[in-house]
């Protein structure tokens, strides 16, 4: 062991703060830069759109099944998107095996959250006939490795999974009230809009970490997650208590999330296009 | 805004308890610690926190656990934790009615509930919800039927001390900028009167001692 690796493991409080003092993380990174972002999309072959994504260490997979389903007595012309986050124990020894635990139940929730707030796809594109028949997309998010800032790498991989899905294509005869899939002809979904989320950790009043790693997280003390879409309108803002920050830091953060809402995304335009070649 | 009510140890058996309503909602929370805690909880610096949230009808869910997540988080900041290192401190909500403002109100109650336990805290807090018409003005404290018709509704958690910073967001809906802007900032107002009326409950709970 070096007297780096000592220092780290005995003292992790004052070695991670020597970092800070010098505007440094130990990662390398500045406080504001951002870790590369690496995106393959249709990495599920037996999914309807799948896509796997890279944040420095931290790995998420993402793969959307359709199901044809009865749509609700309330909402008869409306199809589901039900997102689900599963962090399994091999991703990290924070997460343990069994029913979810309140960062998995947390994340699903913001999903679910931005995907309605967004309206990334109308609910009512989803149906196929009123009160039969409507699609059903389960979005699977799986944490494969955890190095922080898991909210953003879910809601990359699961904006580059539905950017990708394809749905067969389902004609709906009134008179035998049967619907026929039809499989060699498929449709990709219509997307209305693409937020993109950007996290930072609060260390202390005046310092903040953007895209924490699983050491930023443990050091710091609470996210703030800013989502915002491509005309700059704020999609949510999600932070679930945490260090406390006055409203002028707020301001800060979103002025740094809207230059990255088009690095985001075109990273994702890049990603389809090379699937297409 | 809407008539904020509090009733503080309404309960008999716990350490500290509040019926608190915001208008048409009413949560009731009960504090019971620093107390007992399994081993697995047992944390040598800190005092182990736990949330339950039930919903007045129907089981748990994972809106109810998403809730819980919030409200532990944002208690956790005002506690001062370590000062029962190998505790555990329980705070429980009961929703007893609900008309939009389930989680303000919530977070209201355990904060009251907390002051009635007499547990150490850096900070009271306090949670304003407000939601944009499409019209785009703002209304703070607003009823179901009117979160309903909005384009967006947002929840803040305040300190008490400084200057009023924000401890918790939560946002629904799309805002621009400027109308997140006026959302925070007629919070900010808002949240002054909360405390205000923090203030008045307990003065008015130590002084009823005082005379007894």
């Amino acid at each position: 062991m070096t007297s780096l690796q000592v220092w780290r493991t005995f003292e992790p409080d004052s070695y991670y703060k020597t970092f800070l003092e010098h505007s440094k993380r130990p990662d390398g990174r500045g406080l504001s830069n951002f870790r590369p972002i690496n995106i393959k999309v249709g990495t599920v072959t037996t999914a309807e759109g799948s896509a796997t994504v890279r944040l420095g260490h931290t790995t998420v997979m993402c793969g959307i099944k359709a199901e044809i389903a009865t749509p609700t007595l309330r909402h008869p012309d409306e199809g589901f998107i039900v997102p689900n986050v599963e962090l399994y124990p091999c991703c990290s020894p924070m997460f343990k095996a069994g029913p979810p635990g309140e960062k998995a139940i947390g994340l699903s929730q913001f999903l679910k959250n931005v995907i309605t707030s967004a309206e990334v796809l109308l609910p009512s594109d989803l149906c196929i006939a009123p009160n039969k028949f409507a699609w059903c997309l389960y979005c699977d998010v799986v944490c494969l490795n955890y190095d922080g800032n898991l909210y953003d790498a879910s809601l990359i991989a699961l904006m580059a999974a539905l950017q990708n899905v394809l749905l067969p294509e389902v004609s709906y005869d009134e008179e035998s009230e049967k619907a026929t899939v039809s499989p060699e002809r498929t449709l990709p979904l219509k997307l209305k809009r693409r937020p993109v989320s950007s996290t930072f950790t609060m260390y202390s009043d005046s310092i903040q970490l953007v895209d924490p790693t699983a050491e930023d997280e443990e050091q710091g003390s609470g996210e703030v997650t800013v989502v915002l879409l491509e005309d700059g309108s704020l999609c949510t803002i999600h932070k679930p208590g945490g260090h406390s920050i006055v409203s002028d830091f707020l301001d800060k953060f979103i002025n740094l999330a809207r230059k990255r809402v088009k690095l985001v995304n075109s990273a994702i335009c890049k990603a389809l296009a090379e699937r297409k070649v | 805004m809407a008539q904020h009510a509090c009733e503080l140890s309404f309960l008999s058996r716990s350490d500290g308890s509040a019926l608190y309503s915001i208008g048409l909602n009413v949560a009731l929370a009960s504090v019971n610690g620093p107390g007992d805690v399994k081993v697995s909880n047992r944390l040598y610096n800190r005092s182990h926190l736990e949330v339950c949230y039930s919903p007045s009808t129907g089981h748990s869910m994972i809106r109810e656990r998403a809730l819980e997540s919030i409200i532990m988080r944002t208690v956790e900041q005002a506690i001062l934790v370590h000062l029962h290192p190998r505790t555990a401190i329980n705070i429980t909500i009961q929703e007893m009615q609900s008309d939009g403002l389930a989680l303000s109100a919530s977070v209201n109650a355990a904060c009251m509930a907390l002051l009635d336990a007499g547990i150490q805290m850096k900070t009271t807090f306090a949670a304003v919800t407000c939601c944009i018409t499409p019209a785009g003005t703002v209304i703070i404290d607003p009823t179901e039927a009117e979160i309903q018709e909005s384009v967006a509704e947002a929840t803040f958690v305040f300190e008490s001390s400084g200057e009023a910073s924000v401890l918790t967001a939560h946002q629904d809906g799309r805002l621009s900028y400027e109308d997140f802007k006026k959302c925070l900032h007629q919070c900010q107002v808002a949240s002054r009167d909360v405390f205000a009326f923090y203030r008045r409950m307990t003065e008015k709970k130590y002084q009823n001692e005082a005379e007894s």
